[in-house]
C-alpha cells in the first residue's frame, strides 16, 4: 500500500513539475502582440481623444485623427481639438517625425520618443507595436491583474531608438493582449505606467483597446486618459501620408 | 601697557619655536581669508555688475508666483510651471515712469525654443529674451555686433550670441548664418508653436559669462507666440465624464472583465473631418500687451531696496499681484550659486578656525606649563591674576598683529600673482567664480580688516584656556617647579 502511495505521489510530483515547465513560447507571444496591432495591408484610421490631468490644473483635452499605414510604417496625426491647435499635425516619413504648425506653415523635426503635445502619450505609442523587434525578453513570471491571469515579461531594449530601455509588460494568459506596460529609464527608475483596459474594438479582426490610461510616475498626479473612437480599416489615398496632406488640411 | 608689550616681545623671542608655530598658523589663516574673500567678492561683484548692467537693471518687476521668479522664468519642480505675464502692465509702467527715482525702463518676455534650419532635423536649444529694441538697447548696451546687426524696433527676427552659434556648430550639427530663415519651435500649455524668423545678427556679450552663453534675442511677438501669450487662445474644451472617471479609477477596478465593442459603437463627440476636409484654424495673434517682466534703471542704484519696498506697498494698495525686487532675485540661479559658494567657503573657514584654535591652544598650553614657575614667581611678588591675564592677552595680540600683517602681505602677493597669471575659466563653475573668462581677483579693504579681526579673535579664544590653567596653580607650587 505504502509503495502504491509513494508511486502515485512521485507520479503527481512529476506531472506538477512537467506542468510548471510547460511555459509558453514568450517570444511567440510577443510576436503575436505585435501582429495583433499590425494592420499590414489595411490602413487604420481612428480618432484619439486624450485628456490630461496635472496637479493644480484643470484637465486639458486634445483630439487627434490618426492615420496609419503599417505596411510602410507610416503615420499621420491631425489635431482636431482644441481650436487653437486645430490643423497641427505629425507626419512620419521614413525614420523622421515632422510636426506641422499651420499658423506659420512650417515643419519642425520631432522624434518618435517625444510626447504628443502636453500629454503623457508619445508618438511611439500610436505607431504599430514592435516589441519583438526592439526588445529581448530578460525575464518572465506569472501574475494576476484584476480578473486576469497574466504573464509579466521583462523586456530589455536592443536599440536606443525606443522610448524606454526597459519595459515590464503584463500580458493576458488567455490571449496575447497587453494589459499593463511599465516603462523604466536606463537607471531602472519607473517612468510611466500604461494600463490597456480590457474593452476592445474589433477592427478588421484585431482587438484594439478602446481605453488606455497613462500615469506619469515621475510627476505624481500627472496622467492621461486615451479613448480610441471611430475606428476604420478602409484603404486611404496615398496622399494622406505626404507633407502636403497636412498643408491641404487648412 | 608699553611695559606689557615689552614683556610680550621678550617672551615671544624667548619662545621662538612656539611663537613661530602660532604665528605661521595665524598668517596662514589671514592668507586663506583674504584670498578666499577676494575670490568671493570678485565673483559676487562680477555677477552683480554683469546682471545690473546687462540684463536686470536695478529693479526687477514680475507677477507674484508661488515659487521664485527670475529673468529666466519661474523656478518650479521639473520646470513645468509657466511664467505668468505681469498684471496691469500699462498701469505699472505708467507708475514707474512717474517715479522720480526711476531713470529708464524696459520690458521683456522670456521663452524657450528649439532652433533649427528649415527642413532640417538638426536642433539646438535657445533661451529667448523677447524685447522691444527701442527701449531695451537704451537700458542695456551689453553687446557688440559680430555679424549682421541688432534688431530694429518692430522687426521680426532673431539675434544669436557668438557662443550659441559655436555651440550649435559643435553640438547640434548646424551653423546658422546671418540672413538665414530659422525655425523656432516653442512648447507651452497651449501646445507646440512654430515660427520661422530670419537670423538678423550674431553678437558677443561685453561681459561673457555662463549666464550669457545661451541667451538669444528675438522680437517680442515671436517670443509671445512661442510662450503661449496669445489672444483668443482659451476656448472651452470640455472633458467628458467618462475620461474623468477613467482618470479617477484605481488600477484593480479597471480589470474586472473583458468586453468587445463594435468598431462603430464608439464615436467621437464631434466627428472630425475626413482626410480631405478643411480644418481652418483660428489665427491666434500675440497678446501685444503681455510682458513677463519690467526692468528699471534707477538714478541712484543704491536706492533700489527703498524703491522696491515703496513699489511693493503700491502694488498691495492697488491690489496688483506683482512684486518688485532687486538684481539678485532677477539673476535667480546665478546669484544663488554665488551665495552657495560663499556659504561653503564660510563653513570651510569655520572648520579651519576650530582646528586652528585647537592647535594654538595646545601649543599655548605647553608654553604656559613651561612658564608655570615664572608665573608663580610673578604671583608671589604680588602680581594680580588680572595682570597675568593681560600679559598673555598682549602677547597673543602682539603675535596676531605681527603675523597678521605678514599674512596680509603674503595674501596681496598671492592675489597679485594670480591676477598676473590670467588664469582662464575652463568650466561653467569657474566662469561663475571668476565672473568672466579670466580671473582678476580684487581685494576689498573691509575684508582685510575683517580677516585680521577674525584671526585676532581666534588667537584670543585660543589663549583663554591655557591662561586659566596657569592661574589655577598656587604661586608656592609654581615656584617649586622653577
Amino acid at each position: 500500500m505504502k509503495r502504491i502511495s509513494l508511486t502515485i505521489a512521485l507520479a503527481l510530483s512529476a506531472l506538477a513539475l512537467a506542468a510548471a515547465d510547460a511555459k509558453p513560447d514568450f517570444a511567440a507571444i510577443l510576436r503575436q502582440i505585435d501582429d495583433n496591432a499590425d494592420f499590414g495591408k489595411q490602413d487604420y484610421t481612428a480618432v484619439y481623444s486624450i485628456v490630461t490631468e496635472k496637479p493644480g490644473e484643470n484637465p486639458s483635452a486634445i483630439q487627434l485623427k490618426v492615420f496609419r499605414r503599417d505596411e510602410h510604417n507610416q503615420f499621420v496625426f491631425l489635431i482636431q481639438k482644441p481650436d487653437r491647435q486645430k490643423g497641427q499635425g505629425y507626419l512620419k516619413i521614413d525614420e523622421n517625425v515632422w510636426f506641422y504648425d499651420p499658423e506659420s506653415g512650417n515643419y519642425s523635426h520631432s522624434t518618435i520618443k517625444e510626447n504628443i503635445q502636453d500629454s503623457e502619450a508619445k508618438n511611439s505609442d500610436f505607431k504599430k507595436y514592435t516589441y519583438s523587434q526592439d526588445f529581448t525578453i530578460e525575464n518572465t513570471e506569472s501574475g494576476r491583474l484584476g480578473a486576469f491571469e497574466t504573464w509579466i515579461l521583462t523586456l530589455r531594449a536592443k536599440t536606443n531608438e525606443v522610448s524606454y530601455s526597459k519595459i515590464r509588460l503584463t500580458v493576458r494568459q488567455d490571449k496575447p493582449l497587453p494589459l499593463k506596460e511599465e516603462d523604466y529609464s536606463v537607471s531602472d527608475r519607473l517612468m510611466r505606467t500604461t494600463l490597456f483596459l480590457p474593452t476592445y474594438i474589433n477592427a478588421g479582426g484585431r482587438l484594439i483597446p478602446a481605453k488606455i490610461k497613462m500615469i506619469d510616475e515621475i510627476n505624481k498626479g500627472t496622467q492621461s486618459a486615451l479613448s480610441i473612437l471611430d475606428v476604420t480599416v478602409a484603404k486611404l489615398p496615398d496622399t494622406v501620408f505626404m507633407k502636403n496632406f497636412l498643408e491641404r488640411a487648412q | 601697557m608699553p611695559f606689557l608689550v615689552r614683556i610680550a616681545f621678550r617672551n615671544l623671542l624667548e619662545h621662538k619655536a612656539k611663537s613661530l608655530i602660532i604665528g605661521i598658523l595665524l598668517a596662514l589663516g589671514v592668507v586663506i581669508l583674504v584670498v578666499g574673500n577676494s575670490f568671493m567678492d570678485t565673483a559676487a561683484k562680477g555677477v552683480k555688475d554683469t546682471f545690473i548692467g546687462n540684463y536686470t537693471g536695478d529693479l526687477f518687476i514680475a507677477a507674484k508666483t508661488k515659487t521664485s521668479v527670475s529673468l529666466f522664468g519661474v523656478a518650479s519642480p521639473g520646470g513645468r510651471e509657466e511664467t505668468p505675464s505681469l498684471p496691469f502692465y500699462d498701469k505699472v509702467v505708467a507708475h514707474l515712469k512717474a517715479d522720480p527715482a526711476v531713470a529708464d525702463i524696459t520690458s521683456q518676455v522670456t521663452g524657450f525654443a528649439l532652433v533649427s534650419p528649415k527642413d532640417s532635423s538638426d536642433q539646438g536649444f535657445a533661451m529667448l529674451f523677447g524685447i522691444d529694441p527701442a527701449t531695451y538697447y537704451r537700458l542695456f548696451q551689453n553687446t557688440k555686433v559680430i555679424e549682421g546687426r541688432l534688431l530694429e524696433p518692430g522687426e521680426e527676427g532673431l539675434v544669436l550670441s557668438r557662443n550659441q552659434v559655436e555651440n550649435y556648430a559643435k553640438n547640434a550639427g548646424f551653423k546658422p548664418k546671418v540672413g538665414e530663415q530659422l525655425i523656432l519651435t516653442g512648447m507651452n500649455k497651449g501646445g507646440f508653436k512654430i515660427r520661422s524668423v530670419p537670423l538678423v545678427g550674431i553678437i558677443a556679450f561685453n561681459t561673457e559669462s555662463e549666464a550669457t552663453d545661451f541667451i538669444s534675442y528675438a522680437d517680442v511677438n515671436t517670443v509671445r507666440i512661442l510662450s503661449g501669450l496669445t489672444l483668443g487662445a482659451d476656448e472651452d474644451n470640455p472633458v467628458s465624464q467618462e475620461a474623468k472617471a477613467l482618470l479617477a479609477a484605481g488600477e484593480d477596478s479597471l480589470f474586472g472583465g473583458e468586453s468587445v465593442v463594435a468598431p462603430g459603437a464608439l464615436k467621437a463627440s464631434a466627428p472630425g473631418p475626413g482626410p480631405a476636409a478643411s480644418l481652418a484654424p483660428p489665427r491666434s495673434g500675440p497678446d501685444s500687451g503681455a510682458w513677463h517682466f519690467a526692468m528699471a534703471r534707477l538714478k541712484k542704484p543704491g536706492e533700489a531696496p527703498k524703491v522696491a519696498a515703496s513699489l511693493n506697498a503700491w502694488f498691495a494698495k492697488e491690489g496688483i499681484d506683482a512684486q518688485a525686487s532687486g538684481w539678485k532675485e532677477a539673476a535667480g540661479p546665478f546669484a544663488a550659486s554665488i551665495d552657495v559658494v560663499r556659504i561653503v567657503f564660510d563653513v570651510a573657514i569655520a572648520i579651519v578656525a576650530v582646528v586652528a584654535v585647537i592647535i594654538m591652544m595646545n601649543t599655548l598650553v605647553i608654553s604656559v606649563i613651561e612658564r608655570t614657575g615664572e608665573i608663580g614667581t610673578m604671583r608671589a611678588l604680588g602680581a594680580q591674576k588680572s595682570f597675568v591675564r593681560r600679559m598673555f592677552l598682549v602677547e597673543t595680540l602682539t603675535i596676531a598683529a605681527i603675523f597678521g600683517v605678514v599674512g596680509v602681505i603674503l595674501a596681496f602677493a598671492s592675489i597679485g600673482g594670480l591676477d598676473a597669471m590670467h588664469i582662464r575659466a575652463t568650466n561653467p563653475f569657474l566662469k561663475i567664480l571668476f565672473a568672466g573668462e579670466t580671473l582678476h581677483p580684487a581685494v576689498d579693504p573691509a575684508s582685510v580688516i575683517w580677516s585680521l579681526v577674525l584671526v585676532a579673535a581666534v588667537a584670543v579664544a585660543a589663549h583663554l584656556y591655557p591662561v586659566a590653567i596657569a592661574l589655577k596653580v598656587e604661586p608656592i607650587r609654581a615656584m617649586q617647579v622653577e
